[in-house]
């Protein structure tokens, strides 16, 4: 499989997505006129709405959507489980709960300490569930790990469920509107440290794409083919599920772009990682960007939740393509 | 270099007697050694312990007489190839990748894949009959045609070793008998050390070097094929009575067993 191949359209796409999503908003642009802003021009008034708004939330957008969507095909390849998604293993659960318990803190707390409170919600859930499942023996083993995962979550939420019954109204709904996942808040600060986070994550998952390859045979059979399994497992699970955190805690939860991206991505080219590792960078960023603008448009000015609006349009888009494939 | 098993024990976790137990063998460079016994006699656990896959409660599995644990999995698997009894493969992966697999070993930092190493593939794709699959999906093939890419990538691996497990379980009379006349043609020509777990004793007693018959996790007999495949042996440890009678073949003569 040429690589041109994928990645030309799916770039394609994106930029598309893209230069789609900085015409639509309250001040409605024409493409030549975000043409000419990006290349300089323009005036005051529209450079600020590009720059300072919907530039960043395209931004933010693709780094989410491609983040969650590496970590899932990650996750997937480990776990040898085409049903893993990045939320399996108890991260956002964790975050959840930091993000909530920061939230009742009271609205002195910024947007900025919210995200500090989910990113070390999720760190903590990374630590409890990699340690459990190392507990049962020196070496990681995936299905505890997932066990582990699971339960952590169930907990996770059963804690946050919990504080939500002693909450008042507003940090009820401000809590139940932040696991929906929203990207409203972007701005060129929040999209530059949400790329500092998930630079090396993904670096990790691209130099990890051959291994994963022969996790496919089993963990037992990727020995003998010559793969260091326990140093790729740790950096693997480390990387996917930093990238989930970093990604839970700018923008809360945002479903099935993790699930649903590498699955499409794999029915259609394939499962070399070397592909399908940056086509999910790409896929994932380009759907995000697609649903973020959509969630923000259809019943402007108000914005309906990016999370909700990713499994409206994304269960249908995979239904036709699991019904195609099938034949 | 030699691969050998020196007086291995294994346990399996809450089992009450060993799987595998005090057992050795030696992978003679250029010979077919064979592994026989019933059901649940320890042969596959033996195979996993002289691969490395798992490590002997006591005794020792050694390559060029360094401690298999000690080796680094990528250097082992340029020198020893396994062919394990079932693959489950859950995502789609065509049979030109899946047998490209043999090559990480010899890949550089960059796992970038060179001439040599699609030469190596496509070599050992042709030998092993399944050439022009390369495109397919692994999953959609047939039990014979799916054997016969797994053998072909270990033999991409370029091993000196190569281990098997019932490679030819579940295949038809044909496609048996290219997969042994293959190892055979691997001992000989490239002085390859073939060791097969089987269950067919006949095509053990006929392209067969060596014998290692397993009872219980025991060696109850080894030796080449008059003096392991006895009707005695045979009735004795599979618990079923056999005649035995000497075959001639192209190989050579060979004893041949007939259930009663």
């Amino acid at each position: 499989m040429s690589r041109v191949r994928v990645f030309v359209p799916l770039a394609a796409l994106l930029a598309a997505a893209a230069l789609v999503a900085l015409n639509l908003g309250a001040a409605p642009m024409s493409p030549a006129e975000v043409l000419d802003v990006l290349l300089g021009g323009g005036d005051e008034r529209q450079r600020t709405v590009i720059f300072d708004v919907r530039l960043p939330r395209v931004l933010l957008a693709l780094l989410v959507g491609g983040g969650l969507a590496v970590a899932g095909a990650v996750y997937q390849a480990l776990l040898r489980n085409p049903l893993a998604d990045p939320y399996i293993l108890g991260v956002s659960g964790g975050a959840a709960l930091g993000a909530v318990a920061m939230m009742l803190l009271g609205s002195a707390v910024s947007h900025w300490g919210v995200a500090g409170g989910a990113l070390a919600g999720a760190l903590l859930a990374i630590v409890v569930v990699l340690r459990l499942a190392m507990a049962t023996g020196p070496t990681l083993d995936s299905r505890v790990l997932l066990l582990a995962g699971v339960i952590a979550g169930a907990f996770f939420n059963a804690v946050i469920l919990l504080l939500l019954a002693a909450a008042d109204f507003q940090s009820f709904r401000s809590a139940v509107f932040w696991m929906m996942g929203s990207l409203s808040r972007a701005g060129p600060l929040e999209a530059g440290v949400l790329a500092l986070f998930l630079a090396p994550c993904l670096v990790a998952a691209w130099a990890l794409a051959r291994p994963l390859d022969l996790f496919a045979a089993g963990e037992e059979m990727a020995t003998y083919l010559g793969v260091p399994v326990e140093r790729v497992k740790q950096a693997g699970y480390l990387a996917a599920s930093l990238a989930v955190a970093a990604s839970v805690a700018a923008v809360g939860i945002i479903g099935f772009v993790g699930l649903i991206v590498p699955h499409a991505v794999r029915m259609v080219w394939g499962g070399d990682h070397r592909v399908l590792v940056p086509a999910c960078f790409l896929g994932g960023g380009a759907f995000l960007v697609i649903t973020d603008t959509l969630a923000r448009t259809v019943v402007a000015p108000q914005e309906l939740p990016t999370g909700v609006v990713t499994a409206l349009i994304g269960v249908p888009l995979f239904a036709v393509l699991l019904v195609r494939s099938a034949r | 270099m030699t691969l050998e098993g020196k007086s291995l024990c294994y346990r399996y976790r809450g089992a009450s007697r060993d799987a595998v137990r005090d057992v050795s063998l030696r992978a003679e460079s250029g010979a077919v050694s064979t592994v026989l016994g019933p059901n649940g006699s320890g042969k596959s656990t033996l195979l996993r312990l002289l691969a490395g896959g798992v490590q002997p409660r006591s005794g020792t599995a050694l390559y060029g007489g360094r401690p298999l644990d000690q080796w680094p999995r990528r250097l082992l698997a340029r020198q020893l190839a396994v062919v394990t009894q079932h693959e489950h493969i859950p995502f789609p992966v065509t049979a030109g990748n899946l047998a490209a697999m043999g090559r990480y070993p010899h890949l550089g930092p960059w796992r970038r894949e060179g001439a040599e190493d699609r030469t190596a593939v496509a070599a050992s794709m042709e030998r092993c009959g399944v050439a022009g699959l390369e495109e397919r999906d692994f999953r959609t093939l047939s039990g014979g045609e799916r054997q016969r890419v797994r053998i072909a990538r270990a033999l991409a691996q370029e091993p000196r070793v190569l281990l098997l497990d019932e490679p030819t379980a579940a295949l038809d009379m044909r496609y048996e008998m290219s997969i042994f006349r293959l190892l055979r043609e691997l001992a000989a020509h490239e002085g390859t050390a073939v060791v097969l777990v089987t269950h067919n004793l006949n095509l053990a007693a006929r392209f067969g070097d060596r014998h290692l018959l397993l009872e219980e996790g025991a060696t109850a007999a080894e030796g080449d094929a008059a003096d392991v495949i006895t009707g005695e042996n045979v009735s004795r440890v599979y618990g079923w009575p056999v005649g035995v009678v000497s075959q001639r073949f192209q190989e050579g003569d060979a004893p041949q067993v007939l259930p009663a």
